[in-house]
């Protein structure tokens, strides 16, 4: 079995848990499917929390504060899905998601200013700008394997960071002010909304399918007509797209802006929501997104503390949920009568649910976590890459 | 017009493949005639698997050509080889583990999706229809593989032989014309070895499949493949029916070397 000439997959070894007494446990290890009842309940307990959101924000009943962390919590769920889309669905390990949101604010902030573009379209372009350059990036650095993209977009950041401050238009490090206050809550809300459903239903195809194949196992993917680079790229540019967008409400919102906002720190944040919420959970994303941007505000007190309490949440984290709160599954794969013990990859331990018989696959011998995969691809530079250059 | 002679399915020439200074596979030559079921054996390290990986554009082969249906095809990327007719099972069993036994299956359908991205975020007729074949025919190549009560299973929960039977649905899925098996009987028992030769059979006559095979198990081989090829340190010893290959006194030579070395 050895002299296999691939590197090995990214979870080597043949699962020597499988036994036949996987027969027995074979109901449980069927994905769990949300019960009706329970549907229901959580259907109705967002619509009912959505609609209230939605009349509040009408009749302009929040306070300004609270109507600020509100927003930021949608353009951080915007920033922390489309970075998960990147490292947790293709599971390449990109790290400077604020350097596309600079360019989409800067981008939409100097379209609404000076060219008179309507809001949507300099959303749309600051979008596209932040796209482009993901285009740029990606291509050179997403057909190597390994590391190349969390080094490339770390630099991303910095190079951003240059040019802003050096170009005339932007108002240097000094920033950009006067930036008109077009971003309400029904815009953040409605971009979250198509933020979701692009994304969800990108995943939720076949196009979406190739992408995980991707994450699991490249060569696989490539032996059955997956072009790996291809998905890859455009993971990585959509992943921008809406980073740009992001940043094109954030611009909107906050109405100045300079390069310190879109430092490492920022990138940090949204990398902690992307695997706090799990790689590959659209949905825990959107929950981590919130209670992270929450959670600073109410301890304004702390705030020199704040990075100090991230890394110790993200130690703990690792050591107790090493897949992220919720692993790849979706929330309402959770919901089910609390048992998530049909992915075994979910997380160590996953769950209370009836423990999986003895020899039963349970959680797996490695329980290979969706981080270890996301920051690891794993694969070492190909045969092929090498030969043909 | 003119009618041409069919090409080779597969027709290899001279095929080189020497990482630095090894040379892993020498002059290697196969024809393969559509329908055909050639096995290629030889001891560990013959460089069998690295053939395949040169087959499947994995690897780009130092010297030689490789034709499918009479196109060159070195050089070509793995996926677009995978596009062009061949699949191929690993060795070391690769499927995508932590992602359901029917999804395995269909990643691989997907080079005939017809669907573009937009039409899947729109969520539009086309879409929704292709989806639904696409999972049709997942599931009965699972059913075909036995492993259909398995399909929302993730893969990395089935036992063993199963799994080398999913990676064989998955390769089925690609519709190829060529199948390369790596050792698809490895690791199992006897009993589930006559399950999978089944299979072979039942697949080559269902889909009309040519199958190149790599096999250490001769009881298998010899059963099924009514052509061997022999490799040994990378060079072609012997090649033709089970009884030629059985005698071939360089072919004893090359398998009792190996055992008595270990
Ligand atoms: N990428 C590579 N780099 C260097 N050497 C390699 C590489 N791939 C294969 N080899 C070498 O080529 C030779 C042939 O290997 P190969 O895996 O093709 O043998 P095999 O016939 O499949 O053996 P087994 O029966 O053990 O699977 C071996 O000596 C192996 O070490
Ligand atoms: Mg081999």
């Amino acid at each position: 079995m050895e002299g296999e000439n691939l590197p090995p997959a990214s979870s080597s070894g043949v699962s020597s848990a499988s036994t036949a007494s996987s027969a027995v446990n074979a109901s449980r290890n069927i994905r769990p499917r949300l019960t009706p009842g329970w549907r229901f309940g959580v259907y109705f307990i967002a619509f009912a929390g959505l609609l209230w959101l939605n009349v509040w924000a009408y009749l302009g009943r929040f306070d300004y504060y609270v109507l600020g962390i509100i927003m930021m919590m949608g353009i951080n769920t915007i920033l922390a899905t489309s970075l998960n889309l990147i490292n947790g669905f293709a599971g390449q390990f990109a790290i400077g998601h604020a350097g596309f949101m600079a360019i989409g604010a800067y981008t939409a902030a100097l379209l609404t200013m000076h060219a008179r573009v309507s809001f949507a379209l300099a959303l749309v372009l600051g979008g596209l700008a932040a796209g482009a350059v993901g285009l740029f990036i990606g291509i050179p650095t997403l057909r190597l394997r390994g590391d190349y993209l969390a080094i490339a977009t770390l630099g991303l950041g910095e190079i951003i960071r240059v040019i802003i401050v050096n170009l005339p238009i932007t108002g240097g490090a000094f920033g950009l002010s006067g930036i008109l206050p077009y971003t309400t809550f029904f815009w953040v809300e409605g971009a979250v909304i198509l933020t979701l459903v692009v994304l969800s239903n990108f995943i939720r195809s076949s196009h979406g399918r190739a992408l995980l194949a991707v994450r699991e196992d490249e060569f696989a993917a490539e032996a059955v007509g997956v072009p790996t680079t291809y998905y890859k790229v455009l993971a990585f540019v959509m992943g921008s797209f809406f980073a740009g967008v992001a940043g094109g409400l954030f611009a909107h919102y906050l109405l100045f802006i300079d390069p310190s906002q879109f430092g490492i720190i920022r990138s940090i944040d949204i990398l902690i929501m992307v695997v706090l919420g799990g790689l590959g959970s659209l949905s825990g994303s959107v929950v981590a997104a919130i209670v992270l941007t929450a959670l600073p505000e109410y301890l304004r007190g702390f705030a020199e503390y704040r990075m100090v309490a991230y890394s110790a949440l993200l130690i703990l984290i690792m050591l107790v949920r090493p897949a992220g709160l919720f692993g790849r599954v979706e929330i309402w794969e959770l919901l089910n009568r609390g048992r998530p013990c049909s992915r075994p990859g979910a997380g160590p331990g996953a769950g209370p649910g009836p423990g999986p018989g003895p020899g039963s696959t349970g959680p797996g011998p490695e329980p290979r976590t969706k981080a270890e995969s996301g920051m690891k691809p794993g694969l070492e530079p190909a045969g092929r890459q090498e030969v043909t250059g | 017009m003119a009618v041409q002679p069919e090409p080779p399915l597969l027709e290899v020439e001279s095929l080189t493949m020497a990482f630095g200074g090894l040379v892993a596979v020498s002059q290697f030559n196969l024809r393969l005639e559509r329908g055909e079921l050639v096995a290629l054996i030889g001891p560990n390290g013959a460089g069998k698997t690295t053939v395949f990986n040169c087959l499947t554009g994995v690897y780009t082969p130092t010297a030689g050509s490789i034709r499918l249906r009479g196109r060159n095809i070195v050089g070509w990327p793995p996926h677009r080889v995978a596009r062009a007719g061949v699949a191929r099972t690993f060795q070391n069993i690769r499927l995508f583990r932590d992602l359901e036994v029917l999804d395995n299956v269909r990643i691989a359908a997907h080079l005939r999706q017809q669907a573009t991205l937009a039409e899947a975020i729109l969520r539009l007729p086309r879409f929704r229809r292709e989806e639904r074949r696409l999972a049709a025919e997942a599931y009965e190549l699972l059913e075909l593989v036995g492993l259909s009560h398995r399909a929302h299973q993730l893969a990395k929960t089935l036992p063993y032989g199963e799994q080398r039977r999913l990676e064989i649905a998955r390769a089925l899925a690609t519709h190829p014309v060529l199948l390369l098996l790596d050792e698809p009987a490895a690791g199992m028992n006897p009993q589930e070895t006559d399950t999978l030769t089944g299979l072979i059979d039942l697949i080559r006559d269902r889909f009309g499949l040519t199958i190149l095979l790599i096999e250490h198990d001769m009881r298998l081989v010899m059963r099924i493949a009514p052509r061997i090829l022999v490799l040994d340190y990378g060079q072609t010893i012997a090649e033709g029916s089970p009884e030629q290959i059985r005698t071939d006194p360089r072919v004893i030579q090359a398998y009792l070397g190996e055992e008595a070395v270990g």
